[in-house]
């Protein structure tokens, strides 16, 4: 229960974070920490406007991408407290309530009928199956490294040893970093403030989306970046600290997340967007060598 | 009890074709649900007993008794078999309406006819362990599906694609033919599943797997063998397509399970083999359907992504075995056989879905549809249903079987050594792959077919439906739901039978159980924060103004709406840039000159193509077409040279005799 809330309240502040610190490299005031906030209460409040094209799809989407994610985020433990739900292959179930957002979101998008949307979704589409095995290849071996197969226990069964499960702890937070910026559709995969239908991902699936919708899709986005920041925290969350310092240093990796997603917007140029799939292998196979560092950790590949 | 009632089924089949046309259709749906309900009764009777039951069919074939031997691994079957065709025959009312102008009563009393004999035959391919009657079952099976395909035979491509069908399945019948043999002749036990048990005992097992693996697999629809399937599946009427992919390629399956069940040693190679071949099968099947523009052929395609996914199970279960990892090899069967069960549910559903469309559309090109959710609502729910539940998406059934899969897996990864560790690296990759492809691909499917606007005149007609071709559909998606929020309910009551019968030793699945309970819980949570999101968007929604504008068009006011939205093709291309060594988009055009001032029409044209097929099935069966049409040569035609011929062989044989050769 305790990380639920404590991943909400981060959500409340991570857009506002990024927004801010982009600002600040840009030489301009920017708005407050809380704006985003306001966006998504306004948006709550206004009235919609619906595509003739569109059908119930795009109206049931948005909301089932929410939930999805909501019940994700039960699953994410802080330090020595289980998430809601903690037991054995509960990252398959997360991974996949992930996925089925992003399924509900692909067939919202292509429900308008148009060719912006139908770029949008056919990237994400295209991107997020990119991604995928990154992820799942960066929890393989975890549970190789730890003989467990949950969240809380990976995070609870970590001993940083040597010197090589080090490099696994920053190998690991280098692929959560890049697999939020990629499911989030961040730079450098996509710039989210071009509005260039070119070069757009999530943008532009949400480019018919109004009112309601918009303000669960802004919620959801906000929720997700937190998650994979609540991830990132536990991988470096010392032991032995009191309970405040503990929440402290959450806030503080949430932070410094945010942080530097902001200084990655605002110094790193977007990529080509052919060359997206090839920057995106490329953590599938820094995920296969995270595997195979743990395979020589746990002595089963020996190098002599 | 049991021959009393197999004689009552072949006189009902014999019935079909002497009543009225009225009553042939009542006839044929009385016999499968007779066929089904005593079958079904045997099958649980086994189950719950785990004691195998066998009796005698009361005649002989060529002076051989036939003796039906159910055993708690044909009693799964039998369940699975029942359930799809009759969900078969339901569509099949409906269905078979649209043809009643363009075919005659003797056509129908033969289909009628046929889809009987193939749910028997089924039912004996999985019940026989004698190898003469499991091969004349297994062949009756192939025949009767062929004969199935052939009802729109009118058409030419049809009986050549059939042609083709029939000659894989003769292949594959060949190989299981030899394989018999052979055990047969070096163990002397009796022909069939005995001589195969007693073999696999004393003897080293790959060369004879690959000879069986070749039999099962062309039925099954492993990597090199499943070329004629998917153009068959296509052209054959829908609920035929239904059993053809969702049950015909789990015989397949059932004889591999078999195999497996008798093995003794050498799980190693056999699980390492498995393991590569179904990878290659999942991720190859589920590319090719990403990018196929014929509904029933993309979900055939699918359906070799499936069988990829259970050959991965059995895989990593027979690899589990070798190292000593019972949890990994209980868990990874387990997801296999669930996923046998979840599969054959949502793909006959996807695929009657399918049918609907080709009803209401007289085509399966994709890229002709469009906007279908508003023509045809309750198919586009039911195939949004069926598409989640195929990509494997909680909370519904196809999740709980790769979550059996991946649990085993992980766990084995913790227990495992070097070797296992590696190729358990190759299975979860090979099933997040194919979940992130099958997203692609179903997504695609969906939108293309039934979201966006219609594309031509004939999809902006309304779909005049007969009621009744959602009976089956409710029936299935009432399974689904039941599988998917009560995953445990279906393993500890079938599934754990099932397992323990194949690996006899001690099984860690109950223990397990505890996991799919959690599954059930998030499961209920997840619809319970569904409706209250939905109540209170529906309140919001109530109390402010909703409009209705046409979708942002950027400006463009002459743009015709159906032109710009994303084809299937475009969707795949992307896909197709990544995969290009497999398979690749050729574009054919030709551009402009610079001289040419006055431009003429052009036409530009796509087409996808697949190295495996060109590879390994084209060009080599080019090569055999030609070597033996240089032996046209014998062939003038003129009566007097062949005459010569029979002249020449019998001076030759005259000669030879004299020689003392022959």
């Amino acid at each position: 229960m305790l990380s639920f809330i404590l991943i909400l309240l981060a959500a409340v502040i991570f857009p506002g974070c990024i927004a801010l610190t982009k600002a600040k490299f840009s030489g301009r005031k920017g708005a407050s920490i809380l704006q985003p906030l306001f966006d998504i209460q306004r948006l709550l409040r206004k009235g919609s406007v619906y595509s003739t094209t569109s059908s119930l799809i795009i109206q049931i989407a948005p909301t089932f991408y929410l939930c999805g994610i909501v019940v994700a985020a039960t699953f994410v433990p802080f330090g020595e407290y289980k998430g809601i739900f903690s037991f054995s292959g509960d990252f398959v179930v997360f991974a996949y309530l992930f996925a089925l957002g992003k399924f509900m979101m692909i067939i919202g998008a292509m429900d308008l009928g148009s060719s912006f949307e139908g770029m949008g979704a056919n990237r994400e589409a295209f991107y997020s199956m990119l991604v995928e095995p990154s992820f799942f290849i960066l929890m393989g071996s975890l549970a190789l490294l730890t003989d467990k197969s949950s969240f809380y226990e990976f995070y609870n069964h970590i001993h940083f040893g040597s010197s090589l499960s080090y490099v696994i702890a920053v190998l690991g937070i280098y692929l959560l970093v890049h697999i939020a910026l990629v499911e989030n559709s961040r730079l450098p995969v996509d710039d989210p403030t071009t509005h260039l239908e070119l070069t757009m991902i999530h943008e532009v699936m949400v480019l018919d989306h109004s009112g309601f919708d918009l303000g669960l899709i802004g919620i959801a986005n906000a929720l997700k970046f937190a998650i994979y920041g609540a991830l990132i925290s536990n991988f470096i969350l010392p032991d032995n600290l009191p309970f405040w310092a503990n929440i402290l240093f959450f806030f503080a990796v949430q932070i410094g997340f945010a942080i530097s997603v902001g200084w990655i917007e605002s110094f790193r140029a977007r990529n080509k967007i052919e060359k997206n799939p090839q920057f995106i292998m490329t953590l599938v196979v820094i995920s296969v060598l995270v595997f195979f560092t743990t395979l020589i950790l746990t002595h089963k590949l020996v190098l002599n | 009890m049991d021959s009393i009632i197999f004689q009552v089924l072949m006189i009902l089949s014999l019935l079909v074709f002497v009543v009225p046309s009225r009553f042939k259709y009542l006839v044929s749906f009385i016999t499968h649900v007779l066929l089904a309900v005593s079958t079904t009764y045997l099958a649980i009777g086994v189950l719950t007993s785990s004691q195998g039951i066998s009796f005698r069919l009361p005649f002989n074939v060529l002076e051989h008794p036939i003796m039906v031997e159910v055993d708690v691994l044909t009693a799964f079957f039998w369940l699975i078999i029942n359930l799809t065709c009759f969900t078969s025959i339901l569509y099949a009312y409906g269905y078979l309406k649209n043809y009643r102008k363009s075919h005659s009563d003797i056509s129908y009393s033969l289909h009628y006819f046929f889809l009987i004999w193939l749910h028997l035959s089924m039912l004996m391919v999985t019940g026989f362990r004698d190898g003469l009657n499991f091969l004349i079952a297994w062949e009756l099976m192939s025949v009767t599906s062929v004969f199935l395909v052939l009802f729109d035979g009118e058409k030419k491509k049809v009986v050549k694609i059939a042609l083709q069908y029939i000659t894989n399945l003769h292949v594959g019948w060949a190989f299981l033919l030899l394989g018999f043999i052979y055990t047969h002749y070096v163990t002397g036990h009796p022909f069939g599943f005995e001589a195969l048990k007693s073999y696999l005992a004393d003897h080293e097992s790959i060369w004879i797997f690959l000879l069986f693996f070749v039999g099962f697999g062309m039925k099954a629809g492993f990597l090199p063998f499943y070329y004629a399937h998917p153009s068959a599946v296509a052209v054959a009427p829908a609920h035929v397509s239904g059993i053809m992919s969702g049950l015909m390629t789990k015989m397949g399956i059932y004889g591999i399970l078999r195999f497996v069940s008798y093995l003794n040693d050498d799980y190693l190679l056999l699980g390492l083999l498995l393991v590569v071949l179904s990878f290659l099968t999942a991720i190859y099947g589920i590319l090719k359907s990403a990018m196929m523009l014929d509904i029933k052929k993309l979900l055939s395609y699918s359906s070799i992504e499936n069988i990829g996914i259970i050959g991965v199970g059995i895989g990593a279960s027979l690899v589990g075995k070798s190292f000593n990892i019972s949890i990994l090899s209980s868990l990874a069967l387990a997801g296999a056989l669930f996923h046998i069960i979840n599969h054959s549910l949502f793909k006959s559903l996807l695929l009657y879905c399918a049918g609907d469309v080709y009803m209401h559309m007289k085509t399966r090109y994709i890229e002709s549809m469009g906007g279908l959710i508003k023509k045809m609502p309750y198919t586009a729910g039911f195939f949004l249903f069926g598409a989640l539940a195929i990509c494997g998406m909680p909370p519904l059934n196809g999740f709980g079987s790769e979550f059996l899969i991946y649990l085993g897996v992980f766990k084995g990864l913790q227990t495992g050594g070097l070797t296992s560790d590696a190729i358990m690296l190759v299975t979860f990759v090979a099933l997040v792959m194919t979940g992130g492809l099958s997203i692609f691909s179903f997504s695609r499917v969906f939108s293309i077919v039934f979201l966006g606007t219609p594309r031509t005149k004939e999809a902006e007609r309304m779909a005049d439906f007969d009621k009744s071709i959602y009976l089956p559909k409710w029936l299935i998606v009432i399974f689904m739901l039941f599988i998917g929020f009560l995953p445990w309910a279906a393993v500890q009551s079938i599934i754990n039978t099932v397992v323990m019968s194949i690996f006899t030793d001690r099984v860690l699945l109950i223990e397990q159980l505890p996991q799919l309970q959690n599954i059930s819980l998030v499961s209920v949570l997840f619809v319970l924060l569904l409706i209250t999101m939905f109540a209170i968007r529906y309140i919001q929604q109530n109390s402010v103004m909703r409009e209705y504008k046409p979708t942002w068009g950027c400006g463009y006011e002459g743009a015709n709406p159906a032109l710009h939205q994303y084809t299937g093709t475009s969707f795949a291309e992307n896909l197709c840039e990544v995969a290009n060594p497999i398979i690749e988009i050729k574009k054919d055009y030709i551009t402009f000159e610079e001289t040419e001032i006055f431009p003429q029409p052009r036409t530009f044209k796509t087409h996808v193509e697949d190295i495996v097929e060109k590879r390994f099935v084209e060009i080599p069966s080019n090569k055999i077409l030609k070597f033996f049409q240089s032996f046209a040569i014998f062939q003038t035609g003129n009566l007097q040279r062949y005459v010569l011929y029979g002249l020449a062989t019998m001076a030759i044989i005259f000669v030879l005799t004299i020689l003392k050769w022959i």
